[in-house]
């Protein structure tokens, strides 16, 4: 953990190369960024600090040029979601069949113990015809998670399509106990997804849900993951996550960073990545419009000197232009230079890279404190949340970043409600939190920020006002 | 008399219905054994095109396999790691030199984590020693270039697809299992949940630990047992698909109309023969009450001849003592008239003593008798018919003296043996009596020199009715009841009528005895 927290104390100047180069002038690409937090590092010492793999999305030209889709939503019709779940989450269904058009592909799984094509993937006709479809789901027994998925998948491959986005959107509302149910299982299923191209979002309603299981199925096949408490916030959720596939401008990313010889690559924070000596290989599904993803990678920079020039790393990046449906490529590396002056090393720092590296650092040890409270030990997990609040708020406020001060209040908040009676609920806030943060996540903003309301600085007043977190 | 025939006549009866009856019921049984059976393979048939599209799949999943594998690249590790980022199937490639060493990947080169994990899985596979294509080739042509190798590691059965490529090169593609599962289940069928059928019947897919992992169907009542179980080929060995399927469809259905047609069947014709035997029972009921009112009848007449019988001998006795002896002729026909008279009232006295029999005992008058003048008395009664038939008679009279004997039954039972001697032995020209006294029995053997009595029939001439159907016999007018009634008589008088072995003809041996016995 000191390793982790010492990205503030490399501080020097920066020196960023972002080389990003557009083989026609028209056609709009991904904006990438290769860069560190601190362009200029301390001579003649061994140390570790990060890189930043950024990608930017292209502004989408209008809503008529987006790339079609084919969506499967797997909707959960286990007894558990009868009643107002069941019928917000058809509300929320029918609210993303009207954002369709007839371009687009649809099908429509429902599953207990069975699971039910009701809507074999079709283009989107009659959009009244879909609607009395998903009016007929009733409720019925178990939940045969991964089945339904399976299906929902195999919808999709009857349009696989290069030029398609494709998605399985799943709501769950319950612990999978039909066929394979633990969370291992389900994100080996979300790692051969998305081998194909399809992401799996998660939406995991209610407080019994298995968020482990919910949050690695959407993290390993790169979709998203939302954590609703109540069923009136589907329709908004849903809302989000069609906005999001309807945005998507670059798909299949694959990216290649390959390091110096003599710097070693430790870890890549956030994302499944394969580092084999050298190289490292990361595989995201999609880049949505005006949206950045990116990849951070610890590395070990070897003792240089003063009038070496590191070229850290080299980047390539390929992935399918969703506007052009053309195969594009970018490269991009990341230089250092070395100073022996801490005055130059400190007053060189960028800034986004900073918060992005912070990010991710208190991310990973939240991810850390939740495993601690799972193996019981509270005390241990509430001195790194705790630890974790002060990190991001010296750090927000030294970056002067109000998203990294949130970002401490609801650690703080976490820290607050790690007893008995609100973990259920919190460990599905922090989980969905984690990996809102970890994959640069865009939906499910409107929820979380509900869910943080309570930790908002102007409603802090110490740990009496935490029951009402809870509505 | 009755009685004793309703009981084995019943007793057949109820056994014929009962026979009927239990293999009614197992024939019912049998066949509805034979249906379930049926059925069964029926559906077991249906878990093999199950079994088949679950194959398709696979074979899918080896297509796949094989067009990602098919260009090996110049750099073996790069070539690896890109096939296993493009296959959703494939969750490692191994490749053996044609030594079968593994050469990719290899401990202490530069590899990932995920290499390393791969590695550790799959370390039972590379020790195990294994050498895929060879082991095959001494069972099959040698040509097995490609095949499956599964084996158990951490969530379950793994599996393992490898290729021989002609320059020796083993490719070896570790499958992702969870991949697996999902390709299976999406090709298998879904439920329809909205037509509102219960089809009644539901599939299952087990894996190795007996663990759903999928099912398609539904039942009306709750989990019983699997109806068939089908365990399926390589590499899904041990795992197995299960069908189960409502109770209340053809079990009650197709078996108990099978058990109700046989059970209706042999119930009809249990009740028919029921009905036959109460027929058959009604009718010789009748005939039974038919015959014995004949036999009333009879004895009544018999009855009524004794009267006018007896006149007829007392009269015809009167006649003789007032014919002159010169009047032969007419003497001769006396004595004739009272032969035959003799001859019919034996008869009458037998046809009313057999009559008798079983109904009430004879009652014996015991009195002091002289044996052989009884013997004499007897023996001259038959003589003038003996005489005419050429017989002689032979008296060898022992020393019995006086005896206490019932004289009308010794007189009955000689009678009726001598009448034999005339009817049937008329051809051996002798009759020989003898009489002694044995202890307190009196002994008297009538012996003639006829055809004798065959040991095997020896029995049988006791009964009533039965004659020795010969030559000898036939044509000779007879009761068959003589011998019958003789025995009876004996036995009543404390002895026995029995047929002595003789080389000559037949001799009884009538056996009476002289003192009354202290019998109840």
């Amino acid at each position: 953990m000191m390793n982790l927290m010492s990205v503030e104390r490399l501080g020097a100047a920066a020196l960023v190369l972002g080389l990003v180069f557009a083989p026609s002038a028209q056609a709009k690409q991904v904006q990438l960024e290769v860069s560190m937090p601190n362009p200029v590092l301390l001579a003649n010492k061994k140390q570790t600090t990060y890189l930043k793999v950024g990608m930017t999305g292209f502004e989408m030209a209008n809503e008529r040029s987006r790339p079609p889709v084919n969506v499967a939503i797997v909707l959960d019709r286990s007894g558990s979601m009868s009643g107002e779940k069941l019928e917000r989450a058809k509300d929320a269904a029918k609210e993303a069949i009207n954002r369709l058009g007839s371009q687009d592909i649809l099908s429509l799984v429902v599953y207990d113990s069975t699971v039910d094509v009701l809507v074999p993937a079709t283009k989107v006709g009659d959009k009244e015809l879909l609607h009395q479809r998903v009016d007929q789901i009733r409720s019925g027994q178990s939940t045969a998670l991964f089945a339904g998925v399976s299906k929902g998948a195999a919808e999709l491959r009857k349009f696989m399509e290069l030029e398609r986005v494709n998605r399985v959107i799943l709501l769950s509302d319950g612990i999978a106990n039909k066929g394979p149910s633990s969370p291992a299982e389900l994100g080996e299923l979300g790692a051969s997804l998305i081998k194909e191209g399809i992401s799996v979002s998660t939406i995991g309603l209610g407080l019994d849900y298995n968020e482990d299981l919910m949050a690695k199925l959407a993290d390993r096949s790169d979709g998203n993951h939302v954590f609703v408490e109540h069923p009136n916030q589907l329709v908004g959720v849903f809302n989000e996550e069609f906005g999001d596939i309807l945005s998507v401008v670059a798909q299949e990313v694959d990216i290649k960073i390959k390091t110096a010889p003599a710097v070693r690559p430790v870890r890549v924070l956030g994302w499944d990545a394969d580092i084999s000596g050298n190289e490292i290989h990361v595989s995201m599904n999609q880049i949505y419009s005006e949206q950045e993803k990116y990849v951070i990678v610890e590395v070990e920079v070897p003792a240089s000197s003063v009038e070496e020039k590191l070229e850290v790393a080299t980047v390539e990046v390929a992935y399918t232009n969703m506007e052009t449906s053309a195969s594009d490529r970018l490269s991009g590396a990341a230089k250092l230079s070395f100073s022996e002056s801490k005055e130059i090393v400190g007053a060189q720092i960028n800034r986004d890279v900073m918060i992005s590296c912070t990010t991710q650092i208190a991310t990973a040890n939240n991810a850390i404190a939740t495993r601690l409270r799972d193996e019981g030990k509270v005390e241990q997990a509430r001195r790194i949340l705790t630890d974790n609040y002060a990190y991001l708020e010296e750090r927000g406020r030294a970056l002067n970043s109000d998203f990294l001060l949130q970002y401490g209040f609801s650690n703080r908040a976490d820290a607050q409600n790690l007893d008995a009676e609100n973990w259920r609920r919190q460990r599905k806030a922090m989980r969905f939190r984690q990996q809102v943060n970890m994959k640069q996540q865009s939906a499910g903003n409107s929820v979380q920020q509900q869910l943080d309301e309570p930790a908002l600085p102007q409603s802090f007043q110490g740990p009496a006002q935490s029951q009402s977190k809870s509505r | 008399m009755k009685f004793r025939l309703i009981v084995p006549f019943g007793f057949l009866v109820l056994l014929s219905v009962g026979l009927l009856m239990w293999f009614g019921v197992r024939l019912a049984h049998d066949e509805q054994r034979r249906v379930q059976e049926e059925l069964r393979d029926l559906y077991r048939g249906r878990l093999i095109d199950v079994e088949s599209r679950l194959q398709d799949a696979l074979s899918g999943i080896i297509v796949d396999v094989k067009r990602v594998t098919e260009q090996s690249g110049e750099d073996r590790g790069a070539w690896a790691r890109a096939v296993v980022r493009r296959s959703r199937f494939v969750r490692q490639l191994f490749v053996q030199d044609s030594e079968r060493r593994l050469i990719f990947p290899q401990l202490g080169s530069e590899l990932s984590d995920r290499e390393r994990d791969a590695l550790l899985r799959t370390r039972s596979v590379w020790s195990s020693g294994i050498e895929f294509g060879r082991a095959e080739e001494s069972q099959s042509v040698g040509l097995e270039r490609s095949g499956w190798y599964t084996w158990f590691w951490d969530t379950g059965l793994q599996f393992l697809y490898w290729q021989i490529r002609p320059d020796g090169t083993v490719i070896c593609a570790e499958l992702d299992r969870v991949a697996v599962m999902a390709e299976l289940i999406a090709r298998l069928p879904e439920t329809d949940l909205l037509s509102g059928e219960t089809g009644g019947e539901l599939i299952a897919l087990l894996d190795e630990r007996q663990r759903e992992l999928y099912h398609w169907g539904s039942l009306q009542d709750s989990a019983t047992a699997p109806y068939v179980t089908h365990s399926l080929a390589e590499p899904l060995t041990s795992w197995t698909l299960t069908l189960s399927r409502s109770r209340n469809e053809f079990d009650g259905g197709i078996g108990s109309s099978v058990r109700f047609n046989y059970l209706s069947g042999f119930i009809l014709l249990g009740v028919v023969v029921l009905l036959l035997a109460v027929y058959v029972y009604r009718e010789s009921l009748r005939e039974f009450k038919e015959a014995s009112t004949r036999l009333t009848f009879v004895n009544q007449v018999s009855h009524e001849l004794k009267t006018p019988l007896t006149n007829i001998r007392l009269y015809s006795e009167v006649l003789e003592g007032q014919l002159d002896d010169e009047n032969q002729q007419a003497q001769q026909s006396l004595s004739v008239i009272q032969n035959e008279c003799r001859r019919l009232s034996r008869l009458i006295i037998n046809v009313l003593t057999f009559s008798n029999r079983g109904q009430r005992k004879t009652k014996l008058h015991r009195v002091e008798t002289d044996v052989n003048q009884v013997i004499d008395t007897v023996v001259e009664s038959f003589r003038p018919s003996l005489n005419a038939n050429g017989i002689e008679i032979q008296v060898s009279k022992g020393d019995v003296a006086e005896c206490q004997i019932d004289r009308d039954i010794l007189e009955q039972i000689l009678g009726n043996l001598i009448a034999n001697v005339e009817k049937y032995a008329k051809a051996g020209k002798l009759l020989d009596l003898t009489s002694r006294l044995e202890g307190d029995d009196l002994v008297v053997e009538v012996a003639d020199g006829g055809p004798g009595i065959p040991r095997e029939k020896a029995g049988f001439v006791f009964k009533p009715f039965c004659r020795l159907s010969n030559r000898v016999s036939d044509g000779v007018a007879g009761t068959g009841i003589g011998l019958t009634i003789a025995r009876d008589l004996a036995r009543t008088h404390g002895g026995e009528l029995s047929l002595l072995d003789s080389k000559i003809g037949a001799r009884f041996e009538v056996r009476l005895r002289t003192r009354e016995e202290n019998r109840i």
